[in-house]
């Protein structure tokens, strides 16, 4: 997994005085699952834009397979298969003759590979029915059986589950998982916390255009995570724990508990016992990517 | 690619409605007018007309002339010019509206590609807006030849003038639909690309000819470089191979050469699709 497919440099993006993307650089490797997670209006869509030559950076630059990509240059874009906001096609015409004509860019994508992503996508069933009458879940599911026609390297999808019911919110994340494992890359932007912590296995948070954490989903979890210690003398464990070098930020006394941030319970404990103190109780609360995200995004604003 | 990118565009035009709409309002349009020429003329209705009239009325409705005048309904600065119009604008800012853009360009097709292809797509139905008018009216004019003539006297057609009118006059369309191209691509809007289009085709072009010509010699001569004077002047000049009632060639003011006025309508065309390019690549395609 070392192999970059995607990289952006010190990218920006500026809409007049508004700045939506401001300077991210970020790597995304080869077979993983990449989550770009942030709130309305953080970027997001900007970002892939940009990724996918639709708009110009202001500065910075992206590159896939080591190659620049930018509205003029769109030679790398073969190679990947994309799902941008609410996904659209000929209304007139069926999710089949749409397919077909998305199948014509590639040679050898034939007849069996657009049944193959209309099953895979859930849409066989309506596949001869026209576009304009389907609902928004359909066309979410349209949209990615179009992104994965060709067997593209990298898929970067966009907030891919908006319309779907939990059933087929599972049913996209199961997929994408699968794809993950035959090697696609799957880059996927959304503002939905538990979807980014089921599927992915790195994640970059982005807020206001800037990116104000980057890393395995665990580690950012690990970050935030608090450690309850419950010990005869907490101002004892807490001097202890400064003298190992814990931040006094990160340490925060709570009754007969000390609270302790930022380690995981064993490097606690280990720390406490070389101090001749051993913890009662030890319990790590269970801090999700959603109070993660919070923080985060609350610290950066 | 290129080819690729072609297919597409053609099926995603022709598979729809729209061309085969504008193209049965023409074959109405010119049902109607022929129809109507001929009841006035069999009905002796234009009695009181004068016998220049009705000899004018009577070629409109009988082979050879009767081939001529079913092309010029297809014109630029008639319903063929209005129709090239609301094709070309509609297909291109549907791609804004619909935002299929994104679709075909994130898949890694060339901005100026994708537009050329685009174009190129647009010929075939440029082509039928002449040839239907052709078809239907010269399928009807023979009847009415065969009904006030006895004969049709194909051999008196001059063909190969009558092929290449037809052609000139798909050719002059041009300029229109690439007029129309780039101000759709500028708008982004179907309403405004075709009002603007259609005013443009209809209005300012043709006020600006008549205007020019009330003020200087200069001027009128100028305004002959405007798309409807270029076309004018090129279909004056293939006119002067068609037959006329009495077997003699009919010749028309020609105030620029041919090889002018397909070069100029060759320039508009080009210089037009050059800055849709241009604007093209410049935009930034959002969601």
């Amino acid at each position: 997994m070392n192999e970059i497919v995607l990289q952006t440099f010190a990218l920006s993006k500026n809409y007049g005085s508004v700045r939506a993307v401001a300077g991210i650089d970020l790597p995304v490797y080869r077979g993983e699952v990449f989550g770009f997670l942030g709130p309305n209006g953080a970027g997001k869509t900007t970002t892939i834009g940009m990724a996918l030559g639709l708009i110009h950076p202001t500065s910075g630059q992206v590159e896939l397979f080591g190659e620049r990509v930018s509205p003029a240059r769109v030679a790398p874009l073969r190679r990947v298969g994309a799902l941008v906001g609410a996904p659209s096609f000929v209304p007139r015409f069926s999710a089949r003759r749409n397919l077909q004509l998305v199948a014509r860019l590639y040679p050898g994508v034939g007849a069996v590979r657009i049944d193959e992503v209309l099953d895979l996508a859930g849409i066989a069933h309506a596949a001869d029915r026209p576009v304009k009458g389907y609902s928004t879940g359909m066309k979410q599911r349209l949209g990615l059986a179009a992104a994965l026609i060709h067997h593209p390297e990298l898929i970067l999808l966009d907030e891919p589950t908006n319309g779907l019911d939990p059933a087929g919110m599972r049913e996209v994340r199961d997929l994408l998982r699968g794809l993950a494992a035959d090697g696609t890359t799957v880059f996927l932007s959304s503002h939905l916390l538990h979807e980014v912590e089921q599927t992915c296995d790195r994640v970059a948070v982005l807020n206001r255009g800037q990116i104000v954490a980057q890393g395995r989903v665990s580690e950012l979890l690990g970050r935030q995570q608090v450690v309850r210690v419950r010990v005869a003398s907490p101002a004892a464990a807490r001097d202890a724990l400064l003298q190992s070098g814990v931040a006094a930020a990160d340490l925060r006394s709570n009754g007969s508990y000390l609270e302790v941030a930022g380690l995981p319970g064993e490097t606690i404990v280990e720390r406490l016992a070389a101090h001749q103190i051993y913890p009662a109780e030890v319990v790590a609360q269970g801090h999700d990517l959603e109070a993660t995200f919070l923080e985060l995004t609350k610290e950066s604003a | 690619m290129f080819i690729r990118t072609l297919s597409i565009e053609r099926t995603k035009l022709m598979r729809r409605p729209l061309p085969w709409i504008l193209l049965a309002v023409l074959a109405a349009t010119t049902v109607l007018m022929t129809a109507i020429n001929y009841l006035v003329l069999n009905n002796n209705l234009a009695g009181n007309m004068g016998p220049e009239v009705m000899a004018e009325m009577e070629q409109q409705v009988t082979w050879p002339d009767s081939l001529f005048s079913a092309i010029g309904i297809a014109g630029g600065a008639a319903l063929g010019g209005f129709l090239t119009v609301i094709l070309s604008g509609t297909t291109m800012a549907q791609e804004y509206t619909w935002r299929t853009l994104q679709q075909w360009l994130g898949r890694g097709v060339p901005r100026p590609l994708f537009l050329a292809a685009k174009f190129v797509a647009l010929l075939l139905p440029i082509l039928l807006m002449v040839f239907v008018p052709l078809l239907v009216g010269g399928g009807l004019t023979a009847l009415f030849t065969l009904s006030l003539e006895g004969s049709l006297g194909a051999g008196d057609v001059a063909w190969g003038s009558l092929l290449l009118r037809a052609l000139a006059t798909a050719y002059s369309l041009l300029p229109y639909a690439a007029l129309t191209f780039l101000l759709a691509v500028a708008t982004r809007s179907t309403v405004a690309a075709v009002g603007t289009g259609i005013a443009f085709a209809l209005i300012v072009e043709g006020l600006l000819l008549q205007i020019a010509a009330m003020f200087s010699q200069a001027l009128a001569r100028l305004s002959l470089y405007l798309p409807a004077g270029l076309a004018q002047n090129l279909l004056q000049s293939q006119r002067l191979m068609q037959v006329s009632v009495d077997g003699q060639p009919v010749a028309g003011p020609e105030l620029l050469s041919t090889g002018v006025a397909v070069t100029g309508i060759a320039v508009y065309t080009v210089l037009f699709l050059t800055l849709a390019v241009v604007l093209f690549r410049r935009q930034d395609l959002n969601d």
